[in-house]
C-alpha cells in the first residue's frame, strides 16, 4: 500500500457512501425531482440546491465524524486528503450535478405529460444559469443574456466548502455557528478592506455585501492590481477553505 | 517478537477535564495477547483510542508499527484493526462490505474469514448486517478483523452481548488468530474471557499503569488457591470471600503452578499494588 494520493481509494470511498446510502439517496432525488415538477423557478431552484446543499454537507460530516460511526471512518486505511477529496466530490460536484439532473427530469417530465397526455405544447425551460439583465445599447435598454454556470458553481463550492469547514469545526449547531463566523470574519475583514481603501485612496464607493472577496471594487482611484488580486482572491477562496479543512481533518479527534 | 506499540512520556486529556494519562509509558510486542483490566473511567478505551490514533496525546509520542499513531498513516492503518465498544451501524449486507472494505486491507484472508464466520454461525447471505443482533453483529466485526490479518487488533470489550458457546468460540478463535506477527489487546470486565487466552496482564488504576507482567511471571509469582477458612499467613497477599469459601492470592515460595484468577488477581492489585509491585520487583 503507498502514501501517495490514490484515486482507488477515492473511488472505494464513494463507492462506500453510495452502497451505505442507496435508498435514502434515491428518496431524496426522487423527492427534489417531484418538487421541481411543481416549482421549476430559476430562483427556488437555486435556493433548494443551496440550502440542500448544506444540510447535505452537514449531514455527511457528522455522519461520517461522529461516535462509532466516526471511530469507523477515520480507520479506514486512506489518506485524510483522499477522505476530504470524496467528501468534496459529494457534497459539491455530486449534489450540483444531481440537482441539475433532478432539474432536468424534472422539467422533461412536465413537459412530455404536457405533450403527450394533453396534448399541451410547452417549451424547454433550460434557463437555469441563465441570467437575463438589461444593457443600455446607444440609447435602447436591451435584453442580454449571459450563461452563470461557473459563477452559479463557484458559489455553490464556496457555500459547501464553507460548511465543510464549519462541520468540521463545530461539533454542535453547525449551521447557526457557520453562519454567525462567516459574518463575524466577514464583517471584520470588510472593515479593514474599507479602512486600508479610504486611507490610501480615499475610495468614495464599494459594492454592498458582507464578504470582502464578492465587494466589487468599483472606484477608479484603486489601482487595477488590486482589483486583479481580489479576483484571484475570489477564485483561490474556495481551494483555500478546502486547505484549512484538511488540515482540521487531519487533527480531528473521535 | 517485536515492538508493535511503543508510548512513552504520554500525557492526555479530555478538554476541559483533568489529566488522565500522566507520564504513561507501554510497549507492546507481537507474539502476544494483551489482557487490559482496570475500573471503569480509568482510560482504557481512551488508551485504545490514542493508540490507533482517533485521539491525540497533549505530550508524548505513541509508534505504532513503526508510524506516529495520530497523524493516521494508512499503512499503520491497515495493520491496525479496532473494534469499539459501540460498534459501527451499517446496512450494507456481508458480501457488499467485503467488496468495499478488503480492498483497503492488501493482507485480507478470504478462507479465515469464511472460517471464522462459519465457526461463529453466522450467515454470509444475510441482506444486511443491521439485521444482526448486537451480539452477531461484534462476531462479524471481530471475525473480519481477525481476517484482515493487521499486526495489532485492539479489541474493546469484545464479549459483551456474546453468548455463552459465542465467548468459547472468541476464546478459541484468539488463540488460533495470535501468531509471531501480531498482537492483540483485550479491553475487558469479563475477565474470565481472557484467563485462559492472555500472555500478557496490564491493570490501570488511578490513570497509571500499576501492574504489567506476563501471565508467566504471574505464576512463578503467586499462586491462586481456595480455602474454607481464613488462613493467618504472611504469604497470603490477599484473600477474599467467595460463595465457594476463601480464595486467597499466596505468594509462591515452592514453585508451585496454579490457574490464574484474573478477578482475584485484579482485586489484589487494587488493594495493595505496592506489596504486589515489590514481590514482582523482587
Amino acid at each position: 500500500m503507498n502514501i501517495d494520493f490514490s484515486f482507488r481509494r477515492v473511488g472505494l470511498l464513494l463507492k462506500r457512501y453510495f452502497f451505505e446510502n442507496l435508498y435514502r439517496e434515491i428518496m431524496f432525488w426522487c423527492i427534489i425531482t417531484f418538487t421541481f415538477t411543481v416549482l421549476d423557478n430559476r430562483v427556488f431552484v437555486l435556493l433548494v440546491m443551496f440550502v440542500s446543499g448544506l444540510i447535505y454537507s452537514i449531514r455527511l460530516q457528522k455522519e461520517l465524524m461522529k461516535g462509532s460511526n466516526g471511530m469507523h471512518y477515520f480507520l479506514i486505511p486512506a489518506t485524510h486528503s483522499e477522505k476530504l477529496a470524496s467528501t468534496i466530490i459529494l457534497n459539491t460536484l455530486y449534489h450540483f450535478g444531481m440537482t441539475f439532473l433532478s432539474y432536468t427530469i424534472g422539467n422533461l417530465l412536465v413537459i412530455l405529460t404536457y405533450q403527450f397526455i394533453l396534448k399541451i405544447p410547452v417549451p424547454v425551460n433550460w434557463d437555469l444559469f441563465q441570467n437575463t439583465t438589461l444593457v443600455n445599447s446607444s440609447g435602447f435598454f436591451q435584453p442580454e443574456i449571459k450563461n452563470v454556470f461557473w459563477s452559479v458553481f463557484g458559489l455553490f463550492a464556496f457555500s459547501q466548502s464553507l460548511f465543510t469547514l464549519g462541520s468540521l469545526y463545530f461539533d454542535k449547531n453547525v449551521v447557526t455557528k457557520t453562519i454567525f463566523s462567516v459574518l463575524g470574519i466577514g464583517l471584520g475583514l470588510l472593515l479593514l478592506q474599507l479602512l486600508i481603501f479610504k486611507t490610501y485612496w480615499d475610495v468614495k464607493y464599494l459594492s454592498n455585501a458582507i464578504f470582502p472577496m464578492f465587494v466589487v471594487v468599483s472606484d477608479s482611484t484603486i489601482p487595477g492590481i488590486f482589483k486583479t488580486t481580489f479576483l484571484v482572491g475570489s477564485y483561490l477562496f474556495t481551494p483555500f477553505l478546502w486547505v484549512v479543512s484538511y488540515y482540521r481533518l487531519c487533527e480531528k479527534e473521535v | 517478537m517485536k515492538k508493535i506499540v511503543d508510548i512513552s512520556r504520554l500525557e492526555f486529556c479530555y478538554k476541559k477535564q483533568d489529566k488522565l494519562l500522566t507520564n504513561f509509558n507501554l510497549k507492546l510486542y507481537t507474539g502476544s495477547i494483551n489482557g487490559l483490566l482496570g475500573k471503569n473511567g480509568e482510560g482504557k478505551t481512551t488508551l485504545l483510542k490514542l493508540i490507533s490514533g482517533l485521539l491525540f496525546p497533549i505530550k508524548g509520542d505513541i509508534i505504532v508499527n513503526g508510524f506516529i499513531a495520530k497523524q493516521r498513516n494508512p499503512i499503520m492503518l491497515h495493520d491496525v484493526f479496532m473494534l469499539p465498544e459501540e460498534i459501527y451501524e451499517t446496512s450494507l449486507s456481508i458480501k457488499m462490505y467485503n467488496d468495499i472494505y478488503i480492498p483497503f486491507y492488501p493482507d485480507f484472508s478470504a478462507t479465515k474469514f469464511h472460517k471464522y464466520l462459519n465457526e461463529f454461525n453466522i450467515d454470509i447471505g444475510i441482506s444486511s448486517i443491521s439485521n444482526l443482533s448486537h451480539g452477531q453483529k461484534k462476531k462479524f466485526f471481530i471475525a473480519f478483523g481477525l481476517a484482515t490479518n493487521a499486526k495489532l487488533i485492539l479489541l474493546d470489550e469484545p464479549t459483551n452481548g456474546l453468548d455463552i458457546p459465542s465467548k468459547r468460540q472468541f476464546r478459541i478463535m484468539m488463540a488460533d488468530a495470535i501468531n509471531d506477527k501480531c498482537c492483540i489487546v483485550i479491553s475487558t470486565h469479563q475477565v474470565i474471557d481472557l484467563e485462559d487466552i492472555v500472555d500478557n496482564v496490564i491493570m490501570l488504576e488511578k490513570h497509571e499503569i500499576i501492574f504489567n507482567q506476563t501471565k508467566e511471571t504471574i505464576c512463578n509469582k503467586l499462586i491462586f488457591k481456595s480455602s474454607e477458612n481464613k488462613e493467618l499467613n504472611n504469604d497470603i497477599i490477599y484473600s477474599e470471600l467467595t460463595t465457594d469459601g476463601y480464595q486467597q492470592l499466596v505468594e509462591n515460595k515452592t514453585g508451585e503452578k496454579s490457574k490464574i484468577d484474573l478477578e482475584l488477581l485484579f482485586n489484589a492489585v487494587i488493594t495493595d499494588h505496592h506489596r504486589i509491585k515489590n514481590l514482582f520487583n523482587s
